[in-house]
């Protein structure tokens, strides 16, 4: 979650992780993150920060956040997951920019959430302020 | 045949690699691997991973970086490598140089692949490119430029149909096969029968429906996970489906009722569970492409036209 100057947090687009795709900076997160020292995990959360100011910044302009490849455009190669481009209508862009990055564990038991969809547990595992 | 009879064993064995088959055929295939690997090769960022900062390379192995040949801080040196890779795959679907652009693009495949996941896994696996590799390859040793090419051979007539274009080909249909063998393999192995359940196709519906990074499609998983005995159908015909799949290697009759029904299983997936497998165009290896061409041939649009060199009927030896 990008996190602006007011305190709002806000989903990011997929794309913005660029060259990663999200599913592989998720199993990397998952795996990885946790054995880096703090240092180390700064610099992750620096990238990922600037990642997601640069993705907003393009999603905001006329020509939109891009796809991988540009001149395919919406026929580029989905990875084996697909995801939400919730940064395509320029309204859905967040207009601040996000001085922090957070990451959120979500574990959830599908029976319950199919009764009551915010039946999520959340944990906040890394928190990176600019 | 008899069942213990060696020399029945030995027919069927050579009947299944080495029948007489059409370099139309092989052409197609040629054409279909290169014009999907390089779809797939230009949606990647493939160069750009390994420009990654050192931190996302830190838990990388030698031995994963020395088998793929991957490391990082080498950005441009890869997309030097990635536009070879495309200029090589160009080269296999035009069919100049067809087996050394083959060679070259499956190398530079299994170089560039890899870098998708190497932060966190070193096999790419149902990324997309696995099986191209060790397609392209196969390929460069096969005789996939004796038709459809953009230089053409020097003879004029289309080369007789031959066991040299049949093995190949018969390859690329068993490496497509095994992905749904070993998919069903895979579930049974790791979670058993149980796997097919409706209870655990009810979980996976709703997962898939309710991760909110991957909720594109709801409306078809829902309704599944709703329905104990759509579930069932759905985990039941799943585990047949992956494991019948291997019948079409042997059975005319089941090709083509499968291999139709692939794209149907995977657009069902895709609008359920909000997963793509892209490995599907590759299919194509499994038409018959003598009679394809014969029949846009027969079009009106093509009927005051002389055949191409290419089409002239192949003599059967």
């Amino acid at each position: 979650m990008g996190v602006d100057i007011n305190g709002n947090e806000f989903d990011i687009d997929y794309r913005a992780w660029q060259p990663l795709e999200l599913e592989e900076l998720l199993s990397w997160i998952r795996l990885h993150f946790a054995r880096l020292d703090p240092t180390a995990r700064d610099r992750v959360g620096d990238y990922l920060l600037s990642r997601s100011n640069l993705a907003r910044e393009r999603a905001l302009s006329s020509a939109g956040l891009p796809y991988p490849n540009r001149w395919f455009g919406p026929l580029t190669a989905p990875g084996h997951m697909l995801h939400p481009a919730i940064w395509s209508r320029p309204e859905s862009v967040p207009h601040k920019p996000f001085i922090d990055l957070r990451i959120y564990e979500e574990t959830w038991n599908p029976e319950e959430r199919s009764r009551d969809p915010q039946k999520v547990t959340r944990v906040r595992i890394f928190d990176y302020l600019q | 045949m008899k069942l213990l009879d060696p020399s029945g064993w030995t027919l069927a064995w050579d009947q299944f690699w080495f029948a007489p088959g059409s370099p139309r055929n092989l052409a197609a295939a040629r054409i279909t691997f290169a014009i999907y690997s390089v779809w797939v090769l230009l949606s990647r960022n493939l160069a750009e991973m390994s420009g990654l900062p050192s931190v996302f390379w830190s838990q990388v192995g030698a031995s994963a970086r020395w088998r793929y040949l991957d490391f990082p801080g080498h950005p441009d040196l890869e997309q030097v490598l990635v536009w070879i890779t495309a200029i090589a795959l160009l080269g296999a679907i035009a069919g100049v140089l067809p087996r050394f652009s083959c060679f070259v693009s499956g190398l530079l495949l299994y170089h560039l692949a890899p870098l998708e996941s190497i932060i966190w896994i070193p096999h790419p696996y149902a990324r997309g490119l696995t099986i191209s590799v060790i397609a392209l390859l196969t390929l460069s040793f096969s005789s996939c430029g004796d038709c459809w090419t953009l230089l053409r051979p020097k003879r004029d007539k289309l080369p007789a149909q031959s066991g040299d274009y049949t093995w190949p080909l018969r390859l690329l249909q068993l490496y497509l096969v095994q992905i749904y063998f070993f998919s069903g393999y895979a579930k049974v192995m790791v979670v058993g029968w149980k796997w097919a359940s409706a209870s655990n196709i009810r979980n996976w519906m709703l997962w898939c429906t309710q991760e909110g990074q991957m909720r594109v499609f709801r409306t078809l998983g829902t309704w599944i996970a709703g329905q104990p005995l759509a579930c069932w159908v759905v985990g039941i015909g799943t585990l047949l489906f992956e494991f019948g799949m291997v019948t079409v290697l042997f059975s005319k009759r089941a090709r083509w009722v499968l291999v139709p029904l692939v794209p149907v299983f995977h657009l069902a997936i895709l609008l359920s569970m909000n997963l793509v497998l892209l490995n599907v165009p590759q299919l194509l290896v499994f038409a018959n492409w003598d009679v394809l061409a014969a029949r846009i041939h027969s079009l009106p649009i093509f009927a005051h036209h002389e055949p191409p060199r290419d089409e002239i009927e192949p003599v059967v030896p």
